[in-house]
């Protein structure tokens, strides 16, 4: 499967040992071939290739166990990989020790010291890098300020609640100007509301300071709503790179569908052979052929999956007209009203449930036993991927 | 808490024999140097004939009692030097060494806890012996520090375990070389446990008597040497007004570790 990560490895061959710090040399975070295994049987990271531009907000979604954490490591120097190179604005950073990577890590458990106030913790950076007096009180109080926390400089971080105790680490990482931050599901620890909450602030902080930020996360909505591009990891290996919106609407694979919302899946078989990003997919319950958008090249006769979101379906009633170019037929089983949206659960003439969600305000009104045919909304919303077998 | 509520019924009445052992076998007996200490006749006496503190100014103005105190103070800081010095690297190293060689090396620190302290001075004994070391101060303030080695490093380990290691990741990848890493977070985050064990580990060797009869070949007169001996020869109050000073420094060793510990669990949140 071709994935669109942009892998740019003979983009740094042609530099001169510039300064750090320097703006005009390539860009960003690159990782190229990296792999990392615990032992003989598991692998972490598989040959895991990226490049994370300067000042971009990158992403890393995925399941637990998915070798995102590791990824998170291997570029912070906590751990050394078996293989590949890890390079920052074009240098190799792979042999040197954390502290002498300029990569900062924003923890869950914040990782604050405990025994300094909000104003050393966020001070350690600057004195690390020899700056001192009124130069380093300056560049704590820009740092405070940009995160809320001027008023609580001399609290300890156990006089902070969560949030404020996340802020200040968020401050901690950035006052030292690193070429990288990366973040560990920094959110994990907070409820649902002050995460809400948090997660908007951090948009706009990176709005308005420009770091390069690899963000880990299993939770898509985070990853969505954060991120300039979301990579979707999957058994140590990158599955998908794309914008939120774009893997959402256009999943490479059944894998990234089911893992960004809920998807609708119908099996059926390439009619004809790819054409123009389309293919023409004859769905075996209905017998209805649909133009779908695809990635992938089919050969007429494939097996293809056509995916549709809930909310790409629409619900009518009576029983199904294929011949009009209905999806699936069937029962409802369950209607479920969530607010802003109802949501019905059809069970398939052919098997299988089928999800469709509709805003409540125009909601149709049916219920559980109701006989009902499903049609795609607009054929462009759904996506076809290869069939797993 | 619901355990201890459903079971009080038996708990209530363990809890008073309990106590009230404790205090009758601990207690009492330290609490009644105190009276013997305050007594104005010359004699050891129970109960006190009035009270005084002429015995208290005796010791006070006594060069002997005086000196001892010095050399008590002297041994007893040493060896928890030694012993606080050893026990942190212990505790900081072997969780990260090679576990065929940390195993035999924990056991070796806390060993001292459970061997008997005569079995210790004879070994110790020997050894010194065959060095011509008997006698000398070096010999029993190492003799001494053994003791207080499983303190120490108990001490130490305890306060490493709710040690949070993301604080050392999150030091080093904020420019933190591994010496800063070490002198500013984790030595001040462990230095209320480290301190707790030095100032035990210094009641420990102040109160002991066994070792430093052996080692010190009856030369090194540290306070319980000297009362030791005062005891065997002429059994005066003076004896037991020392007693009672050397009791006030232990127990304040006692509250000073307490209050270490407290301080060690309100550092950790």
């Amino acid at each position: 499967m071709h994935e669109p990560a942009e892998i740019t490895p003979q983009a740094v061959t042609e530099q001169l040992p510039a300064p750090p710090a320097s703006e005009t040399i390539a860009e960003g975070l690159e990782l190229i071939d990296l792999t990392k295994a615990f032992d003989r049987t598991h692998r972490a990271v598989v040959d895991l290739n990226l490049h994370v531009k300067r000042g971009e907000f990158f992403t890393l979604l995925g399941p637990s166990g998915s070798g995102k954490s590791t990824t998170l490591n291997l570029i912070a120097g906590f751990l050394q990989p078996d293989q590949g190179d890890i390079r920052v604005a074009g240098r190799s950073i792979t042999s040197d020790p954390p502290e002498r990577r300029n990569v900062s890590v924003v923890f869950q458990s914040y990782a604050l010291f405990p025994h300094m106030s909000v104003f050393e913790n966020v001070a350690f950076p600057l004195r690390r890098q020899r700056i001192r007096g009124s130069d380093l009180r300056a560049r704590v109080s820009e740092a405070l300020e940009l995160v809320g926390l001027e008023g609580r400089r001399s609290a300890k971080p156990g006089q902070l609640s969560g949030g404020q105790r996340q802020r200040a680490a968020l401050a901690r990482a950035l006052v030292g100007r690193p070429e990288i931050v990366l973040l560990d599901e920094p959110l994990g620890a907070l409820d649902r509301r002050l995460r809400q909450y948090l997660q908007e602030a951090l948009r706009e902080l990176h709005t308005r300071v420009g770091f390069t930020a690899v963000y880990v996360t299993h939770d898509q909505e985070e990853a969505l709503v954060l991120s300039d591009r979301v990579g979707i990891m999957s058994d140590g290996a990158l599955v998908q790179v794309a914008s939120g919106e774009e893997l959402y609407t256009r999943p490479a694979s059944l894998f990234v569908a089911n893992f960004l919302g809920d998807a609708n899946v119908f099996e059926g078989i390439a009619a004809a052979a790819t054409s123009f990003g389309r293919v023409d997919v004859r769905l075996l319950a209905s017998q209805s052929v649909l133009a779908v958008p695809s990635p992938h090249s089919f050969a007429s006769g494939d097996r293809a999956l056509v995916v549709a979101r809930p909310e790409h379906l629409e619900l009518f009633p009576g029983a199904a007209s294929f011949e009009q170019g209905a999806v699936a037929g069937g029962i409802v089983r369950e209607r479920m009203f969530l607010g802003q949206d109802v949501v019905w659960v059809i069970d398939q003439d052919a098997g299988g449930e089928i999800r469709i969600r509709e805003r409540s305000t125009e909601a149709k009104s049916f219920g559980p036993a109701d006989r009902v045919f499903v049609h795609l909304r607009e054929k462009s919303i759904a996506v076809a991927v290869p069939s797993d077998e | 808490m619901s355990l201890s509520r459903s079971y009080s019924f038996i708990l209530t009445p363990l809890k008073f024999i309990a106590v009230g052992l404790f205090g009758a076998f601990v207690i009492l007996p330290t609490v009644f140097i105190f009276p013997l200490a305050l007594n104005r006749t010359d004699v050891l006496s129970f109960p006190p004939q009035g009270l005084g503190f002429r015995h208290f100014n005796n010791v006070l103005h006594s060069p002997v009692w005086l000196h001892a105190f010095g050399t008590s103070f002297e041994v007893a800081g040493a060896a928890a030097a030694v012993a606080t010095v050893v026990g942190t690297v212990a505790a900081l190293v072997l969780p990260v060494t090679n576990r065929w060689l940390a195993r035999p090396l924990e056991l070796a620190a806390v060993a001292p806890l459970v061997i008997p302290p005569v079995v210790l001075a004879i070994a110790w004994y020997s050894l010194f012996s065959r060095l011509h070391m008997i006698g000398s101060m070096t010999a029993v303030i190492l003799g001494l520090s053994v003791l207080g080695l499983p303190i120490v490093y108990l001490n130490v380990v305890a306060g490493l375990a709710n040690f949070d290691h993301d604080l050392v990741l999150a030091a080093r990848s904020l420019g933190g070389r591994p010496p800063v890493v070490f002198g500013r977070i984790v030595l001040p985050l462990t230095a209320p446990s480290i301190i707790a064990g030095l100032v035990l580990a210094f009641v420990l060797a102040f109160d002991e008597l066994i070792i430093t009869l052996f080692v010190g070949g009856g030369v090194i007169g540290t306070l319980p040497v000297q009362m030791w001996a005062q005891i065997g020869f002429n059994a005066t109050p003076d004896v037991a007004a020392v007693a009672a000073v050397s009791v006030l420094i232990t127990l304040g060793g006692f509250a000073l570790a307490t209050a270490l510990w407290r301080w060690r669990s309100a550092r950790a949140s």
